[in-house]
């Protein structure tokens, strides 16, 4: 008997939907989106720390690492690198309806740095696209613009402070309709 | 020369350049001696020493760039020489002079030569004494407008805008017609001021499409030079080299003899002591031109070391003890063909935007013809602090197809994962048909790469393995918590032992 599982899998702005399948014997199968429900042979290798798959004869090594963010994976194949983030169903609702409800307008420091300007004021109207501060990391200064249409509605840093990832650094709170 | 005893080396750097360093003193039995910022405690080159000293809080001005620190450091532990890598103190005129002054050997050219080079005016008047040939241009620093214009029509546009004592592509604008310099001079002399203290700036033709053309040379001191041929590095982001290749594609026996033998003459003319390179701009017409010198080992030295045989550390070591040259021109040979490809942690997908963060894997290729310089390992924090470089993969071939196939299979057997780096950006490089048949230029990366475009470069069947390998890898983990959990819960295919065991265990 066949038991299946259900999986989000984001990437960026993409999304893809797996369905992993196993049964009593610990035969697995795979389905990807819409395409077929493949039989894949996987053999955890490394230390549990990379998955070697066997799919129709097809050899490929992929290097997994866990993120620190809740479901967040790093996998590398070939060289390039994809940072994924894994749910189950019930999660990724869950997810959604918070997206949702929030909107996209916070806008948080990707990399920790040194705030050396900033462009906006409370109440000021900005455009997508639009700089709202810069952010100095490793020599090097980086734009950080809005995500959104909107208002600003708090600015949460001043310049000369200090930031870490994932630092809220101002939120925008987005045009109605847009 | 008389001969100075070397024993044990203090190296004034961090990162891959310092570990590079210490491995060559280990291998001739000498005494290393790190030195580190407080964050830098468990960097790889503290790891990697036999000595190490903290030199004081994260900020390069408050450690590694802090001159008389490093010299009571050496002191104090008794190193006889210093070894300043590149960038931070390693072209600091001051700085070698103060180490001759406290008795100890600076491992590299002397402060006259470096001041000499270090300012463009000053190298520039100095080539054209010694007949290298330089990009025709102002002999004099212009800060008037008129002076500029009446340059600038006897030089023939488009003119480049150059800050005198700039460096790395600060302070530089290229002015296509008379209209747009007065604009131009201004804001050059406004960077010039702020980058450098120094509003000078002068005036030369603008090549187009320039080739980065760079000499490897030795020099015993006492005017005598050798070259280990070329590096080609037009491979530039904002004027930062990513890929470095020697030999260069670009150049005929006839130009690689007269341009090596140009860097010699360069080299010869100012008794030059240690490694050093000297940079020239080749144009689309195969005239080729004087750029710069740089006093110091090059990052992309490793190439250099591939194709000819040579240890670059182990020749600065020796001529440094006044030892002379370790070969003679007639034992260099170029041999087969190396590219460098510097592993940044700088997200091509994101424009370049640097990252930091913990490295969670470091995989790194081996097999023939791979060679990997790095600063860092598994488990290792990046600091914001510093260069964005963590780790150079060097490859050889016999030839350049070869060392192209070798290097997108190195590339390919690379992990890195923490922060985002730049490791698809070269595996793009390779593809691309100015890269294969070797006609870029310095334009390559702004002509040619778009980050938009770069959001996914996987192919399907890659994607879909890892797609695969994420679902299993999360159903494995959650079924692992659910066993901690629940140790008695009934038996279900989702148990982790039956996904070990269909598996094939781990």
């Amino acid at each position: 008997m066949w038991m299946k599982k259900r999986y989000i899998l984001r990437h960026g702005d993409d999304q893809y939907a797996a369905v992993v399948a196993t049964d009593d014997d610990g035969r697995v199968a795979v389905q990807i989106d819409d395409g077929e429900l493949r039989s894949v042979d996987a053999c955890f290798v490394k230390n549990g720390r990379a998955l070697s798959l066997r799919i129709d004869g097809r050899m490929h090594l992929i290097d997994l690492s866990a993120r620190a963010a809740k479901g967040g994976l790093d996998a590398t194949v070939h060289g390039r690198v994809m940072t994924l983030t894994v749910m189950d169903e019930l999660r990724a609702m869950a997810q959604q309806s918070l997206e949702a409800a929030v909107g996209s307008g916070q806008v948080e420091a990707e990399i920790p740095g040194i705030v050396v300007a900033l462009h906006v004021e409370v109440g000021q109207k900005v455009h997508q696209g639009e700089a709202l501060l810069v952010l100095e990391a490793m020599k090097m200064q980086n734009e950080i613009v809005a995500a959104v249409n909107g208002t600003v509605e708090n600015i949460r840093v001043e310049v000369g402070q200090s930031v870490f990832a994932g630092d809220t650094l101002v939120i925008v709170t987005p045009e109605a309709g847009g | 020369m008389s001969e100075r005893i070397i024993t044990k080396v203090l190296v004034a750097n961090r990162g891959e350049i310092a570990v590079r360093v210490i491995q060559g003193l280990r291998e001739l039995g000498i005494c290393s001696v790190a030195v580190h910022s407080e964050p830098d405690r468990t960097a790889l080159h503290v790891l990697t020493a036999d000595e190490a000293y903290d030199i004081g809080p994260a900020p390069a001005s408050e450690s590694y760039l802090v001159a008389e620190r490093l010299i009571a450091t050496a002191k104090s532990c008794g190193a006889d020489a210093i070894h300043p890598g590149y960038g931070f103190l390693s072209e600091n005129a001051d700085f070698s002079r103060a180490c001759d002054e406290a008795g100890i050997v600076f491992i590299g050219p002397r402060p006259e030569t470096i001041d000499l080079m270090g300012n463009k005016l000053s190298a520039r008047h100095k080539m054209v004494t010694s007949g290298v040939p330089v990009i025709p241009g102002t002999e004099e620093a212009v800060r008037e407008a008129d002076v500029a214009r009446k340059a600038a029509a006897k030089i023939g546009y488009p003119v480049l805008l150059k800050a005198a004592a700039g460096g790395g592509g600060k302070g530089m604008r290229v002015v296509r017609t008379e209209d747009e310099i007065d604009a131009a001079l201004r804001q050059t002399m406004g960077e010039a001021k702020a980058s450098f203290g120094d509003d000078a700036v002068f005036i030369e033709r603008y090549i187009e499409n320039p080739k980065h053309i760079e000499v490897q040379v030795l020099g015993d001191g006492e005017g005598n030079a050798i070259h280990l041929f070329e590096r080609e590095c037009s491979v530039q982001r904002r004027h930062q080299k990513v890929i470095e290749e020697s030999p260069s594609p670009s150049l005929t026996p006839e130009l690689r003899a007269e341009i090596c033998a140009a860097a010699v003459r360069t080299a010869e003319s100012v008794d030059y002591l240690g490694a050093g390179t000297v940079e020239f701009i080749l144009s689309d017409q195969g005239d080729f031109f004087f750029l710069e010198m740089n006093t110091r080992l090059q990052v992309e030295h490793p190439i250099t070391e591939m194709v000819t045989g040579t240890d670059l550390v182990r020749a600065q070591i020796r001529i440094a003890r006044g030892q002379g040259l370790p070969y003679t021109q007639d034992q260099i040979r170029q041999h087969g063909w190396a590219i460098e490809f510097r592993i940044y942690a700088e997200d091509p997908a994101k424009n370049f935007m640097p990252a930091v963060g913990r490295i969670s894997s470091h995989i790194t290729p081996i097999g023939p013809g791979v060679r990997v310089d790095s600063g860092i390992y598994e488990g290792f924090d990046v600091p914001i602090h510093y260069d964005p470089l963590l780790a150079k993969l060097v490859v050889w071939g016999e030839d350049r197809l070869q060392a192209i196939a070798r290097g997108r299979r190195a590339l390919s057997e690379y992990t890195l994962h923490g922060p985002g780096h730049n490791i698809a950006f070269h595996l793009w490089a390779l593809d691309q048909p100015q890269f294969i048949d070797g006609t870029y230029t310095t334009n390559f990366i702004g002509e040619q790469f778009d980050p938009a475009d770069f959001q996914d470069p996987l192919p399907d069947e890659d994607r879909e393995a890892m797609l695969t390998a994420a679902a299993l890898f999360e159903s494995d983990r959650r079924q692992a918590v659910r066993t901690d959990d629940s140790p008695t819960a009934a038996p279900s295919p989702w148990r982790l032992d039956a996904l070990r065991r269909m598996t094939g265990g781990r």
